[in-house]
């Protein structure tokens, strides 16, 4: 009957009422209580103390793991922030880490005192950054994983002992030494940007933009490029944060949403470009230099990079809203797949929802207000040249401590499906025939395409479009090429190793200034001479 | 060293905490006396370590001069707060001690973060080098002391029942008075300046609210009677307003909604008071412009043009909180100076983000393990004034807890409010120690008054059984007259020194049986004990 587990334990805070007799206290004890059954104080309240207790434990949960989850989820971003300065307190114990390329070459390192040395100088520049002021490229993207040692606990006493910094993480990088070598060499004095990436797995080999600077000395020249009014903008990193007129390399999005309504149009297509020029409503628009293409199928208008045709596609042929999902599905109008600061892709088309003729006919051959990234080319190209998937461009392979043990791997990613597979390969198709000569069974004659340079490469294939993108009123036009490559032995339908983009600002014309500077790096690559 | 102060100290820190809490909850399910009393020691000797350890990194790196004066304090809190642990026993044996344990845990904590903000740092920053710690410090040991002093009071606590309506107007007066003289400070915090120390009236006036209520409800729930007790809660929460004290606001409410509902026992209250609070909520956010402030800031802190203004504070909080970690960087590595007003409205970030989320969690954990014991508490009480005050600091504790860490965290809007017990404010640890004293005044007040029931029982009944209630005569070694709880040499159950073993310290007979309490003595009761006229079915069919 009296069980001891029902008397009180005094000290324990639970005082489960032990007995009638401890409830007769209350009656004798306590006075007041007039009108209240003392019996039932107990037993009613029992019921409402419970919910209280269930309730706070509850909202404490709630918040617990709220913050708990905020705090873990964004301990990088929190990191990053402009107005956080917590990496100034790391930099007094901690040594920054190096930054390598995927062979191990140190591409920026600190001494003792924490000052930054980059062996490379101004090769590397944008893709890797600096590190002061705030910082840029990798530099900042990765600064938390630089700034933290995660060495184990003995190495840190052996530091302490030899009253050292303890070094921070390494951050290995997907870039290729030879490669970056090879665009920056290529590019030359040129104004503007190249980037190579893997099309199976999205990793950058190389990202070059021009004008460069000399991270070394980036400290002294500050002041300089703060007031710098030449318009040459050297930090700019032009891959990513460059916006130009795609120009007829936009002719690939107008083939994607052709081929994507219509399949068949590969076969079917045909346009005469009699007289280098087309007329719609009013409006008309002319080929490259009045040049006049004649009768020629869909493969030919693309080789030819022909304007006419193109017009005629987007303004008769194509559905309107069609065309404008595909432009989201390409990425227009959104962030990127990219995890560093990069400009978002304007597409006239989306911007305005009832577009007029003429602009609809610039839309199609990529001038107007439509802008795009190399950044954002090279994505697309790697779509096609990937059988319609995008891997997600990256940059950082893995991060290790300072004894090198692993912290953290990055492996590839499908960032998004721009196109079906089918698609992907008929404009694989069209982009094979910018490249070379062909033989025209019709005409008799030969259909060279705009960067035919490539006919004849013995240790790869080709693929690309050239664009020549005028902007404003100056008779200056930015020179474009994006394409990949497949190795020699492969073939024509080869896995592509590589993706590249060349854009050349003020360059003239595509085939002449950007398409050298494509093919000087593949040639080289791929060791072609 | 330098590693040890900064990879090793923070996971020793976060060990003991662990430890602590875990035997805090140890101590909630478990009921062996013996036990508990082992638990209780060992928590003062994790305390003294983590006093130690903590304060022993900061002034690592702190160094010089200020490191031999870091040490000295540190020695003094061991000192004192383990004085008060054991003086707190003997004085009162029945004292609720795993309470009072956390207590002290948490003071500790908030000592430990206060030095350090204080101690090591930008010799520009406005703290650095001040004497805050040793402020807090005094106030702390005065706020103990409070707490040692308050049960001798308990005689006439029971006349305080009737006191509700002077309490009521005591507050109020109180709060118009600030609201009428004073001049706004920060838009929130409004006090009284007296002799150096400034005091936030509204943290007292609490307790004279929560004592207000109780009274007022603990008799027969009226109509009328809620419908004033209504009135006089809404001009509490007015004033506040008005004050812009907006935490304050919440907490008062909150507490009177849920003493209300524990009073009348009605569901509809809870759920209609908290329906009526949101409307009240949305309605004060149309009227004032610093609510739609707040709000704005809270949705999303980090946004541009707000960060660099009126979110800086919060933004700040926040990234103390990503920096910590699961483990914290170590105290002394974080940077919790440039959070504003940190060692008040943003301790628990700095917490975090030194001593890790782990720590952080602990803390809440223990917060938590408080706020329970109050409510178990209040739940043994079948006088309702005892029940609806316990029940109300229980509520208002663990309220104030929520919105300053929730604010702190993002998770609902700042109101600035203090963490109680450990972030810095004289008024805060002072008003939350006296509240908690009440407490464990009202648990040895209704411990002493059971047993003496007990005891008058067992004499009434003495005659009709063998042997009596308690067995071997020795026990009662003084004679029979009418036991007086406390009585040195008195023949209690509780005996005072010497009587009893399991309270007892000192001098406990070897020849006594060990088990001779509470906790057996109902074994020996005999089996047709009368049960107040209730059958043995309903005695437990309650527990």
């Amino acid at each position: 009957m009296w069980r001891k587990k029902q008397n009180a334990p005094d000290e324990s805070g639970i005082r489960i009422p032990d007995a009638a007799g401890v409830r007769k206290a209350a009656d004798m004890d306590n006075p007041g209580n007039e009108g209240v059954h003392v019996e039932s104080v107990r037993k009613k309240a029992r019921h409402q103390i419970v919910f209280t207790a269930v309730l706070f434990v509850a909202l404490f949960i709630g918040m617990t793991v709220y913050f708990c989850h905020y705090a873990i989820e964004n301990r990088r971003m929190l990191f990053d922030n402009d107005y956080n300065s917590r990496d100034l307190l790391l930099e007094e114990h901690n040594r920054r880490g190096r930054i390598l390329a995927s062979e191990g070459e140190i591409l920026a390192e600190s001494d003792e005192d924490n000052r930054r040395s980059y062996p490379y100088g101004n090769e590397f520049c944008h893709v890797v950054g600096y590190s002061i002021l705030g910082g840029s490229g990798i530099e900042e993207y990765m600064k938390y994983e630089l700034l933290h040692s995660d060495i184990p606990f003995a190495s840190k006493l052996e530091c302490d002992r030899n009253e050292e910094l303890y070094p921070g993480n390494d951050v290995y990088t997907t870039l290729d030494v030879q490669m970056q070598g090879y665009a920056y060499e290529a590019l030359g004095d040129n104004r503007g940007a190249v980037i190579v990436t893997e099309p199976s797995t999205g990793r950058i080999l190389a990202m070059v933009s021009k004008p460069d600077y000399d991270p070394n000395a980036i400290a002294g020249m500050w002041e300089y490029f703060r007031n710098d009014e030449s318009g040459q903008a050297p930090l700019v990193n032009r891959v990513t944060q460059g916006l130009y007129p795609p120009g007829s390399t936009f002719k690939i999005v107008d083939a994607v949403e052709l081929l994507q309504e219509d399949p068949s149009a590969i076969y079917t297509f045909s346009y005469n470009c009699e007289d280098g020029i087309y007329e719609n409503s009013g409006e008309s628009i002319h080929c490259f230099d009045y040049e006049h293409h004649y009768q020629q199928n869909l493969e030919q208008a693309f080789a030819n990079s022909c304007n006419s045709a193109f017009a005629s596609i987007v303004t008769e042929e194509l559905d309107q809203d069609r065309f404008r999902r595909t432009l989201r599905r390409l990425l227009f109008e959104g962030p990127l797949p990219y995890d560093l600061p990069h400009s978002v892709s304007r597409s006239q088309l989306l911007e305005d929802t009832d577009i007029s003729t003429h602009n609809l006919m610039q839309v199609a051959i990529g001038q107007g207000t439509t802008e795009v990234s190399p950044l954002h080319m090279n994505m697309i190209t790697m779509a096609v040249a990937n059988g319609g998937v995008l891997m997600r461009p990256y940059l950082i392979e893995k991060v290790c401590t300072a004894e090198d043990v692993s912290m953290q791997e990055y492996a590839p990613r499908q960032a998004a499906s721009l196109m079906d597979g089918e698609t992907a390969s008929l404009v694989r198709r069209l982009m094979r025939g910018v490249t070379r000569v062909t033989y025209d069974s019709e005409t008799g004659g030969s259909v060279w395409g705009t960067a035919s340079e490539f006919e004849g490469t013995q240790t790869y294939t080709a693929f690309g479009k050239t664009g020549t993108a005028e902007f404003g009123d100056d008779e200056d036009s930015h020179a474009w090429f994006t394409g990949f490559a497949v190795p020699g032995e492969e073939g024509e339908d080869g896995t592509p190793e590589i993706c590249i983009t060349v854009l050349i600002e003020n360059g003239g014309v595509g085939a002449d200034k950007a398409v050298p500077v494509a093919k000087n790096i593949l040639d080289r690559w791929f060791g072609e001479w | 060293m330098n590693a040890y102060a900064i990879s090793l100290s923070k996971y020793v820190n976060t060990g003991i905490l662990v430890l602590f809490t875990l035997l805090s909850y140890l101590g909630f399910a478990a009921h062996g006396r013996r036990f508990l009393r082992v638990v209780e020691i060992v928590q003062r000797v994790l305390l003294a370590a983590f006093l130690v350890n903590a304060n022993l990194t900061v002034a690592w790196f702190v160094g010089g001069a200020l490191s031999r004066r870091l040490v000295l304090l540190c020695a003094m809190e061991v000192l004192f707060l383990l004085s008060f642990m054991v003086l707190y026993r003997i004085v009162h044996e029945m004292a609720n001690m795993m309470l009072f344990n956390n207590i002290c845990m948490l003071l500790s904590i908030g000592f430990v973060m206060i030095t350090r903000i204080c101690y090591y740092g930008n010799p520009e920053d406005s703290l650095y080098s001040t004497n805050v710690p040793i402020k807090q410090f005094v106030m702390a040991s005065a706020g103990l002391l409070l707490m040692l002093v308050i049960p001798f009071f308990r005689k006439i606590f029971d006349s305080m029942r009737h006191l509700g309506l002077v309490f009521g107007l005591l507050g109020i007066a109180a709060l118009a008075g600030v609201l009428v003289l004073s001049v706004a400070v920060n838009g929130a915090n409004i006090t009284y300046t007296i002799a150096g120390f400034t005091f936030q009236p509204s943290e007292f006036v609490k307790i004279l609210f929560i004592l207000m209520l109780a009274g007022m409800l603990s008799g027969e729930v009226t109509p009328a009677k809620a419908v004033f007790v209504t009135a006089l809660s809404i001009v509490h929460v007015g004033i506040l307003v008005l004050s812009r004290d907006l935490g304050g606001a919440l907490i008062f409410f909150v507490v009177y909604l849920m003493m209300l509902f524990l009073a009348t026992a009605r569901w509809r209250v809870v759920f209609g008071g908290l329906l009526l609070g949101a409307l009240g909520s949305v309605l004060c956010y149309l009227l004032f412009s610093h609510v739609q402030v707040r709000v704005l800031i809270w949705r999303d802190p980090l946004a541009d043009g707000i960060i660099d203004g009126l979110g800086y504070q919060i933004a700040q909080s926040l990234f103390a909180l990503g920096y910590g970690g699961l483990w914290g960087a170590g105290l002394t590595q974080g940077s919790p100076g440039s959070i504003p007003l940190v060692e008040s409205d943003f301790i628990f970030s700095a917490i975090v983000e030194e001593m890790g989320l782990v720590f952080g969690i602990c803390l809440l954990l223990l917060c938590i393990n408080s706020f329970l014991r109050i409510l178990v508490l209040s739940a043994g009480y079948s006088n309702r004034f005892f029940q609806l005050f316990t029940y109300g600091a229980a509520v208002c504790y663990i309220f104030q807890t929520f919105l300053t860490v929730g604010g702190e965290t993002k998770f609902i809007p700042l109101t600035g409010v203090t963490l109680p017990l450990v972030s810095y404010g004289g008024s805060s640890v002072l008003s939350t120690l006296i509240m908690l004293g009440i407490v464990e005044m009202i648990f040895i007040l209704h411990d002493e008054r059971t047993v003496r029931f007990m005891e008058r029982y067992e004499m009434e009944h003495a005659g009709n059984d063998s042997g009596g209630f308690y067995g071997a005569p020795p026990m009662n070694g003084g004679g029979g007259q009418t036991p007086v709880y406390g009585g040195s040499g008195g023949p209690s159950v509780y005996g005072g020194t010497g009587a009893l073993p399991a309270y007892g310290g000192t001098g406990t007979p070897e020849n006594m049986p060990q088990e001779y309490d509470r906790e057996s003595y109902g074994d020996m009761m005999p089996e047709d004990f009368p049960v107040n006229g209730i059958s043995e079915e309903g005695i437990f069919d309650d527990y």
